[in-house]
């Protein structure tokens, strides 16, 4: 192991100095870098100059019910369409028959990011093919 | 082609660098969902402003070593590229990248992670270069001015570390105006004690001036740094937004605390 002086080239290498020729791995790995980095700045900017402050905007969709051990599964699926994300999103599910509410059920989800959709399901112990299920979005706080 | 197979190895051991830095904020969930939900254009701008610290870092400890200006800013985009690389394939073996997932998110929740992984791939070369990785770089001989540089660029990078997570706000909500005050002067007195122990531009940048002037120079300096990015940081996250002054004035200095622990240690790290 020998020291080697700080600026000298070293034998093998590529000189210091303005004569170093930049070896092609070095331009592609810069203008990956460079693609990489201006293609998010300009694609975040316009995902901000197209949001203009709308409020978001949730749907619920039923996607299956399944058997599961003594209850029935209703799986859902929220989505936001509008620009801005929504936390803790309040989701109440309702088993409603002709004489009222058979049953309830609440789920909080932490995030629906604009754009995005999230997953769950309510457990109910009545079979919600024998009823009319009613999902609604209860309320939800700015994150 | 001696001078490529050099540069993918400087590549591969920024990757590893990306890596180890950034895991602690590609591991924290705040990080993921800041991501989507942060202002974009404090997303972009955060983006932008992190390439010309990469070009500093680049001339003190980058990577390679530079020859010129052109140099540094072809290893500053370079190391962009690793560490958009890097947090898209740390955030996919984690599962927080789903296909399906819409663009806008993952964009954001990578572009996000980014910023400290192209960093800690900047850093690499000093902390992970065995012999022949180029040795030593610049930061010994920095001037006054790039001392200060690298104390802002500890702070960024420690402060970031802990800058997402919900308990710098909760910290700030349990204290008092005077734990405040005394968290302040911990941090003068820690950043004071770390500065003079540690050295800057080892002793020689210090031989002559005394405690006063060290504790001038730099300690005060380099704590009004620590707050300066402190706010910069909590702004753009979105950490203060809507928060009074007193509040405000709360969170920075718990921020701050260990942003001037990284100014003060940015000999270490960098």
């Amino acid at each position: 192991m020998t020291a080697k002086p700080r600026s000298a080239p070293r034998p093998g290498g590529r000189p210091v100095g303005r004569a170093r020729k930049i070896p092609l791995i070095e331009w592609l790995a810069a203008g990956t870098g460079l693609v990489l980095v201006g293609g998010s700045v300009i694609f975040i900017l316009l995902e901000g100059v197209r949001s203009l402050d709308e409020p978001p905007r949730l749907a619920i969709d039923a996607e299956a019910v399944v058997r599961s051990g003594e209850g029935y599964l209703v799986l859902f699926r929220v989505s936001n369409a509008g620009s801005a994300t929504a936390a803790q999103v309040e989701i109440e599910g309702r088993l409603v028959s002709g004489a009222g509410t058979i049953e309830t059920g609440q789920v909080t989800i932490d995030y629906v990011p604009a754009g995005s959709e999230r997953r769950g399901g309510f457990v109910f112990d009545h079979d919600p093919e024998a009823y009319r299920l009613d999902l609604r979005v209860t309320g939800y706080a700015e994150p | 082609m001696e001078g490529s197979r050099e540069y993918a190895l400087a590549l591969a051991r920024a990757s590893a660098g990306a890596v180890l830095f950034a895991f602690p904020l590609l591991m924290t969930m705040e990080m993921w969902f800041l991501g989507f939900y942060m202002d974009r254009y404090r997303l972009a701008l955060f983006l932008v402003l992190n390439l010309p610290l990469l070009i500093g870092l680049s001339y003190y400890a980058g990577f390679e070593r530079t020859a010129d200006w052109r140099d540094d800013v072809l290893d500053a985009l370079s190391a962009l590229a690793v560490g958009f690389v890097a947090s898209a394939a740390m955030l996919g073996l984690f599962g927080v990248l789903k296909p399906g997932m819409p663009l806008q998110e993952a964009v954001g929740k990578i572009a996000l992670q980014a910023v400290p992984a192209s960093m800690g791939a900047m850093l690499a070369r000093k902390q992970l270069a065995g012999d022949g990785g180029g040795g030593e770089g610049r930061e010994e001989a920095a001037s006054y001015g790039g001392e200060l540089f690298l104390m802002t660029v500890g702070a960024i990078f420690v402060g970031f570390n802990v800058a997402p997570t919900e308990e710098i706000a909760l910290i700030a909500f349990q204290m008092t105006s005077w734990h405040a005050v005394l968290l302040a002067l911990a941090s003068l007195l820690a950043l004071h004690a770390l500065v003079y122990t540690v050295g800057f531009g080892g002793q020689e940048s210090r031989g002559g001036h005394g405690l006063v002037s060290v504790f001038l120079r730099f300690t005060l300096v380099g704590y009004g740094i620590a707050l300066i990015v402190s706010l910069y940081v909590l702004w753009t996250f979105g950490r203060i937004d809507g928060a009074g002054i007193s509040t405000t004035a709360m969170t920075v200095v718990v921020l701050a605390f260990p942003a001037a622990l990284g100014a003060a240690t940015a000999r270490l790290i960098v």
